[in-house]
């Protein structure tokens, strides 16, 4: 075995030759199962498993056909190739099986649904992208800085509601009051968050400037305090608004009856096409700030090189303080708005500290651009719903397996370089 | 210089009980920690004492620290980050399971129900090799955090697989699976085997004690002899040292004493003893063992060719590549190396503590865990892996009451943890074991060469006291605590 | 006299000792060039006295200040300029990405200093929109230079402008180099190429594994063809 790795390693045309031809195979053997399966009705195959393997090994060649500047495009055209005719057959077969209303009333159902979830993925991951890039920190506090923004995000509605019920115009109106108490929490929730972050930062992870590994565990402790300070003052139980419209306070403006119904069966929570917009708003607003100001310069430049961006008398120290505040404000955003979807509860830290390593690494995590994360986001938000909606039970597996193939595959992620 | 000489010249004359004693004498603190050790269990008769409890959560902790040190041979010497290492320590839990139980299906099941109890651990270590050679396959493609992070990957897909409703029966769901102890466990022909072997530890420890006593009188009267070096004196002075009469006679009443101190207890547990009685101690000595042994391979392999490629492609893997090495290979036998101790931890973990559920096994916290053990004790110095898995597992246990004696809410423990962490790291950021070295190695000479006259060899006596001191504290700690508070609640009130 | 003087410094790499007690002088507006086989610390004592490795002993005095233990980027901002070895042009972005963050606020405006920058390099204006990655290798060492320059630093740092250029492009740079000169700028250069030192140095040191080895002006070591051949290998 070792010395078949061995002889592999050292022959880099072999190698090579060897690779091309295990794409071409897993492609072929992947696509004849598939197709197999989706015409032999989805229930004949022993283990589901499996069939997952396959499903993703073919979402992995698909992404591999995005991005191509190699030389040898063979597997990439013919993983396209297959992709779509895999696609086509799925449509028919699921078309033919439910018939079109109910089949678009899903799919559309869950395409939004998935986008909506993979905004929220990404306006939580993006401080954590730049975290990492900028300093090579793993910031393990990332999830539990978004867990507390979803509980300050709520106490701040329950305070401004509490404050601006009074004002008799807005009293009189629930869904406008609700819907400016929101917007209060979500800057309640962002501004608390900066500070934490500009707190931590400045008193401890600054210290040990440049020894990442270090600065990692100084995040686990963090982590610890925040996990379990939340727990002492809120206690174990989950929190989010209420939709029940007899109750006086805490109303949410969008209750899940609030639908946007486009006929044909397609009906959409509203909340959801908020995500979508507001998401894509603060993703085109921080590409801006990121391509276009000198701020925005830097930073994407000491992602690549922050030694020499120091060299060219930028105090290097200064810009990650304010990414790691803004990282930290934009994680307590995106737990302020998160609220209505996955409640504040203590669970969330873990949790989303897993989809934000994922993304990260999806993306491209050494040299990684920003609209990696984007796309990475928009991958894994998209295959998580979409999996919880078709194969129920396997969500949290196939991630796994799509960073799996993807890494395989493109080491360094979607942008950046394997080092 | 000369004496180096010297003894490679004797090499061919020394006969083998010379080259024991010598062997002993170039690690007598270890020697003594070792004995200090062993000798824990025989302190405890049949009857419930503070002390059976600490030998069972000292128990625990050594499972952590191998499990911390199969981290650090990743991260410290050859620089792989590794956020799967729980995947390790779950397969070896769960092999663990799977071979002292019949839970798993007809044919992969048969076979491993044969495998008789401690040959388990065998296959537990092979399992983790198994899933090390998976994960350090990664290693050609994935460097620094991208491995850090499809090691992860790895193993969260064998804990989500683990999870599934599918394979429920296997891993036992959220309650986890309970094994039945195995008979080698709680037998008293074991326990008294162990008792021999630990009397031969004590007889090296002796030893020891006959070889160097004139120069530890030396030490306790401070300043008998002229400043020298350790290394000025000759061989024929370092003989005729051990035909002292009077250190034959102080050894052998050492020997005897510790003989009257335990024997009582072992014929207690011979007559008195159920057999279940058996297990802490019997149990304690396999791990501790297990330790020794995993402890002394990494000694000797970091010191090995093997381990020093292994620190230089830490430092700069290209140069090693420039130089003709093959880095994969050494990497993904590091890896797999380490997933075989982290496998025996887990497999230690399942028999020590009879339930195993896969969120406790498999989950990122025990990843963590290892991480923060290590980088805590201090990277790439075996010693400092321990000291964190001991330190951190200890605080864990004992904070809650901790907290209770200045009249906290325990709910407050993890808080006071994280900051306590947060203040070991600013305070040494290369980890307590690390960092101490660093700034210990000028003391270090200050007191070998300047205040007391203390040579290296007398450490050990410090560490005795030392360590004697850490247990006693351990044991009744809060009870000093709390001896301390009313003391100061007393001094309080004498101002109103 | 001396803008930049340097007295004993010793610098470690994480735990390896790299310059063993370095001095030497970079008299103002005069062009100093560092010599010395590969390996010898020319980059190193560049990184000391930036910052990026700062020395554990001795003293870097920079217009009359002790710089040592300053950060890297409060020295560059008293006026260094800085091209290092292998360039580290930031690839992810444009040419004129690449100028933006290098400046700092100054007397003269952007556009004032661009047009100095492509007076120098005058194909440089066709360039300006694109990826800095994508640029030949010349070009990007150009962009190197030009991002020193484009502040008014007093000192230039500049490690092996020609390494890696046809001898074309080289050619070029040493025309830069010597443009530089003109515009009286104190430059610490280091150089492989002993004709292209040899032409635009006033003072040269010679460095041998850590130390100081010879150093004296140019015309002497010129004419020195021993020393030439012993320390640098070059034939004469
Ligand atoms: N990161 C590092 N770790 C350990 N040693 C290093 C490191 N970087 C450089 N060195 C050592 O420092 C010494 C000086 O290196 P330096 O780059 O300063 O040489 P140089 O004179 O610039 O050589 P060249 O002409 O090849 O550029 C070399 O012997 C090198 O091996
Ligand atoms: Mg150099």
């Amino acid at each position: 075995m070792i010395s078949l790795i061995r002889s592999i390693n050292s022959n880099e045309d072999y190698k090579k030759r060897l690779i091309l031809f295990l794409k071409i195979f897993i492609a072929l053997i992947s696509g004849i199962i598939t197709i197999l399966w989706i015409i032999l009705d989805k229930a004949e195959l022993p283990n589901q498993i499996f069939k997952m393997i396959v499903g993703v090994w073919i979402m992995g060649l698909a992404l591999l056909s995005i991005p191509t500047p190699r030389k040898e495009k063979l597997p990439q055209i013919f993983s396209l190739v297959e992709i779509i005719v895999i696609s086509c057959l799925w449509l028919f077969v699921e078309v033919e099986s439910k018939g079109v209303e109910i089949f678009m009333q899903n799919g559309s159902l869950t395409l939004v649904n998935g986008l909506a979830f993979s905004m929220l993925l990404f306006l939580m991951t993006s401080g954590f992208f730049l975290i990492f890039g900028l300093a090579d920190i793993i910031n393990f506090a990332h999830g539990a800085f978004f867990m507390l923004g979803g509980f300050m995000g709520y106490e701040v509605y329950l305070l401004s509601e509490s404050f601006l019920i009074t004002i008799p115009f807005l009293g009189n109106d629930p869904v406008l009051l609700s819907f400016i108490c929101f917007i209060f929490g979500l800057i309640g929730a962002t501004i608390i968050l900066g500070l934490i972050g500009i707190g931590i930062e400045v008193t401890t992870i600054r210290r040990l400037f440049r020894k990442p590994i270090s600065q990692i565990l100084l995040t686990v402790g963090f982590l610890y305090i925040i996990l379990q300070l939340t727990e002492i003052i809120w206690g174990p139980a989950i929190f989010t608004y209420n939709y029940v419209s007899g109750s006086q306070t805490g109303i949410f403006w969008l209750p899940r009856s609030a639908i946007l119904d486009l006929g044909g069966g397609m009906r959409f929570e509203i909340y959801r096409i908020f995500l979508i917009l507001f998401g894509l708003v603060i993703a085109i607003g921080m590409f801006l700030v990121l391509s276009r100001t000198r701020i925005g310069l830097i930073i994407t430049a000491g992602i690549e090189d922050p030694e020499m961006v120091n060299a060219l008398g930028i105090d290097t120290k200064r810009v990650f303080t304010l990414v790691f505040a803004t990282g930290a404000a934009m994680a307590g955003l995106a737990g302020a708005v998160a609220v209505p979807q996955v409640n504040a509860s203590l669970d969330v830290a873990g949790n989303y500290l897993i989809y934000a390593f994922i993304i990260v690494v999806i993306g491209g995590a050494h040299f990684g651009r920003f609209a990696g994360t984007f796309w990475a986001s928009i991958i894994v938000g998209l295959s998580h719903t979409f999996c919880q909606f078709f194969y129920p039970g396997l969500e949290s597996i196939i991630l796994f397996l799509i960073l799996l193939a993807i890494l395989t595959f493109k080491p360094g992620g979607l942008t950046g370089e394997p080092m | 210089m000369v004496t180096h000489t010297n003894s490679n010249k004797n090499k061919q004359k020394q006969s083998i009980i010379t080259k024991i004693s010598d062997l002993i004498s170039a690690n007598q603190v270890s020697i003594s920690v070792i004995t200090v050790l062993y000798l824990l269990p025989l302190l405890t008769n049949s009857e419930l004492s503070p002390l059976r409890g600490f030998i069972n959560l000292l128990s625990g902790f050594m499972i952590a620290g191998i499990f911390a040190l199969s981290f650090d041979l990743q991260l410290g010497r050859t620089g792989l980050l590794n956020f799967g290492q729980a995947a390790f320590f779950g397969i070896g839990a769960y092999v663990t399971v799977w071979c002292l139980d019949p839970i798993l299906p007809s044919p992969l099941g048969d076979i491993l129900n044969l495998i008789p109890f401690p040959l388990t651990l065998v296959a537990a270590i092979f399992a983790g090799m198994v899933v090390g050679i998976v994960m350090g396959a990664t290693t050609n493609r994935m460097k620094g955090t991208a491995f850090a992070f499809i090691a992860l990957a790895i193993a969260m897909l064998v804990l989500e697989f683990m999870e599934l409703k599918e394979n429920l029966a296997i891993s036992g769901g959220e309650s986890g699976l309970s094994v039945t102890r195995p008979f080698l466990l709680t037998n008293w022909i074991v326990y008294m085997l162990m008792v021999l072997f630990v009397i031969f530890i004590l007889s090296l420890f002796v030893i020891l004690v006959v070889k160097d006593t004139r120069e530890r009188f030396a030490f306790l009267f401070l300043n008998f002899r002229p400043r020298r070096s350790a290394f000025s004196y000759s061989e024929k002075e370092r003989i005729s040292s051990t035909r002292v009469t009077t250190s034959w006679i102080i050894g052998v009443a050492v020997f005897i004493l510790l003989l009257i101190l335990v024997v009582p207890n072992i014929l207690d547990m011979y007559l008195f003893a159920t057999d279940i009685w058996f297990k802490i101690p019997i149990l304690y000595w396999l791990i501790l063992t297990s330790v020794l042994a995993v402890y002394i391979f990494v000694k000797r392999l970091t010191i090995s060719p093997f381990g020093r490629v292994l620190s230089a492609i830490a430092q700069n893997e290209d140069r090693v590549k420039a130089l003709g090495y093959n880095t994969f290979y050494y990497k993904i036998l590091s890896v797999t190396i380490s997933g075989g101790i982290g496998a025996l931890a887990g497999s230690l973990y399942t028999v020590n503590n009879i339930n195993v559920s896969t969120p406790e096994t498999f989950g990122i916290g025990q990843a963590i865990n290892a991480m923060l053990y290590t980088i805590l004790g201090g990277l790439g110095t075996l010693l400092g892996p321990f000291v964190g898995a001991v330190l951190i597992e200890f605080s864990e246990w004992r904070m809650v009451r901790f907290l209770w004696t200045f009249s906290i809410d325990g709910q407050w423990w993890l808080v006071f943890l994280g900051i306590i962490y947060i203040f070991i790291i600013l305070f040494f950021p290369y980890g307590i074991v690390g960092s101490l070295q660093l700034r210990s190695r000028s003391l270090k000479t200050r007191i070998r060469e300047g205040w007391f006259n203390i040579r290296e060899t007398d450490y050990w006596w410090l560490t005795l006291i030392s360590l004697v001191l850490i247990l006693a504290l351990m044991l009744d700690l809060e009870n000093i605590m709390k001896r301390i508070v009313e003391i100061f609640e007393q001094i309080f009130s004498l101002f109103p | 006299m001396n803008l930049l003087e340097v007295n004993d410094i010793h610098v470690y790499i994480q735990s390896f000792y790299i310059l063993h007690g370095i001095s030497f002088f970079v008299p103002e507006g005069k062009t100093t060039v560092l010599l010395g086989r590969n390996g010898s610390g020319k980059t190193t004592a560049m990184r000391a006295i930036l910052g990026l490795n700062p020395p554990r002993k001795g003293e870097i005095i920079y217009k009359g200040v002790n710089i040592a233990h300053l950060p890297t980027h409060k020295i560059v901002q008293r006026g260094v300029g800085y091209v290092p070895d292998t360039r580290r042009i930031i690839k992810s972005l444009t040419v004129e990405q690449n100028l933006e963050i290098a400046l700092r606020k100054g007397s003269k405006t952007y556009d004032e200093r661009l047009s100095e920058i492509f007076e120098l390099f005058p194909d440089f204006e066709r360039f300006l929109g694109q990826k800095a990655g994508s640029l030949s290798g010349g070009q990007q060492q150009m962009l190197a230079v030009s991002r020193a320059l484009i502040n008014d630093n007093d000192l230039l740092l500049i490690d092996e402008p020609t390494e890696g250029l046809s001898p074309l492009l080289a050619k070029n740079v040493l025309k830069t180099l010597h443009a530089i000169k003109e515009k009286r700028k104190t430059v610490l250069l280091v150089e492989q190429n002993f004709a292209a030192a040899k032409s635009v140095g006033d003072y040269y040191y010679i460095f041998d594994d850590g130390k100081i080895a010879h150093n004296g002006k140019m015309e002497t070591l010129v004419d020195d063809h021993e020393l030439i051949s012993r320390y640098l290998g070059v034939n004469v």
